[in-house]
């Protein structure tokens, strides 16, 4: 093979190279689909349909023993949205053709690139023997089984909060390690839909 | 030579196929520009159960009362308690009003583009015939003929401005 040969080749080559970049860079954007996602969305994605199936599930629990119109149709609205934002991300993790569940602990994503203030700060913060950081423990979703009325609606409003919490700490923790849309306008949203939730609730429990 | 030309015909062909492969797949809603929506930012959006002081009419956002009202497509006869309304916008849904002197033939418009995010009602005190209002954005027009309704309709409900992507319509059950 002579120089003159791989010169030949080599600019049209690169032309076309160049041709097919610019097309990429007109037509892409960083949405959900057009780019590879990196470990933090995909286990954002995977921990957070999980964390959101539980604040469903107390949702349903207290929904069955409880009269307050307020508390019902709190429970009512987080049932439907958290469902609907648990199937955007399962949609997601279809997409980027990743499990919906992982065999990994729970929030390593986040945990890995974690300074030490901030992983004992979580630590202190809440429970350690749940599944995943500020989720009710298998013994608190048993006790809000058991309990009716008023006992219900007060410890329901007293888990919510911490997983509340714990889902605003994920969510932030995502958008710090993210760069898609998509991603970091969900996470942004729920940021500010479950802040804002936290404050009605802590007045709400000023009831009991 | 002969290779420069084939492969940069090749590469002009791959072009024209790629852009044409664009233009066979859907325009993208939320980033399509509509002439005449006003955009505000909101910040509030605490659940009171008080009278709120907005600064528009109707409303396009802000703090509200813990209850939405129905917007599946919902067509109020009477006018909304405002609360409410903005509640449902929260929700990610298209608030058409209208100035109860529009013509029977208008009316019939706008309750026929009734659907899932959406409701109607009357607004006597506001400025334009026809309003639509989303969680902070809001477009007056003078007919239910005007091709922006369906746009707005098409960008805004469940927008890229949805405070709570995926938040329900369904009033709640019970009507509480």
């Amino acid at each position: 093979m002579n120089y003159k040969k791989i010169k030949r080749h080599t600019l049209p080559l690169l032309a076309a190279f160049i041709i097919g970049i610019g097309v990429l860079v007109i037509d892409g954007q960083t949405s959900v689909n057009s780019v590879k996602p990196n470990a933090a969305e995909i286990g954002f994605a995977q921990d957070m349909s999980v964390h959101h199936q539980q604040a469903i599930e107390m949702s349903f629990l207290v929904r069955e023993t409880s009269n307050d119109p307020d508390i019902l149709g709190f429970a009512f609205d987080i049932i439907n949205t958290q469902a609907a934002q648990r199937g955007m991300m399962l949609g997601w993790l279809d997409l980027w053709e990743q499990p919906f569940t992982t065999t990994q602990q729970p929030m390593m994503w986040m945990m890995e690139d974690m300074s030490m203030t901030d992983h004992q700060q979580m630590m202190n913060d809440f429970t350690p023997s749940a599944y995943m950081q500020g989720m009710a423990t298998s013994e608190e979703m048993n006790t809000l089984t058991k309990f009716n009325g008023l006992d219900a609606e007060q410890l329901f409003l007293e888990l919510m909060i911490r997983h509340h919490k714990s889902g605003v700490m994920m969510a932030e923790g995502v958008i710090k390690r993210s760069d898609n849309e998509t991603v970091v306008r969900l996470a942004q949203a729920m940021i500010n839909g479950q802040e804002a939730e936290i404050d009605y609730m802590k007045g709400l429990l000023l009831r009991y | 030579m002969k290779l420069f030309i084939s492969i940069t015909v090749l590469a002009i062909l791959l072009l024209i196929g790629s852009s044409l492969w664009s233009k066979n797949t859907k325009e993208k809603a939320w980033v399509q520009n509509i002439t005449g929506v006003v955009s505000t930012i909101v910040t509030d959006r605490n659940h009171v159960q008080t009278k709120v002081n907005y600064d528009s009419t109707p409303s396009v956002g802000g703090d509200h009362h813990p209850v939405w009202l129905g917007c599946n497509g919902d067509v109020y006869e009477e006018p909304v308690v405002e609360e409410n309304a903005v509640h449902s916008l929260e929700h990610g849904a298209v608030w058409i009003t209208y100035q109860p002197s529009i013509t029977g033939e208008q009316f019939t418009m706008l309750d026929d583009k009734m659907a899932g995010y959406s409701f109607l009602s009357p607004y006597p005190e506001q400025d334009s015939p026809i309003m639509l209002t989303a969680w902070g954005v809001q477009l007056s027009v003078d007919s239910a003929n005007d091709p922006r309704i369906d746009q707005f309709l098409t960008k805004y409900r469940q927008g890229p401005q949805t405070p709570e992507p995926g938040a329900t319509c369904n009033a709640i059950p019970g009507g509480m």
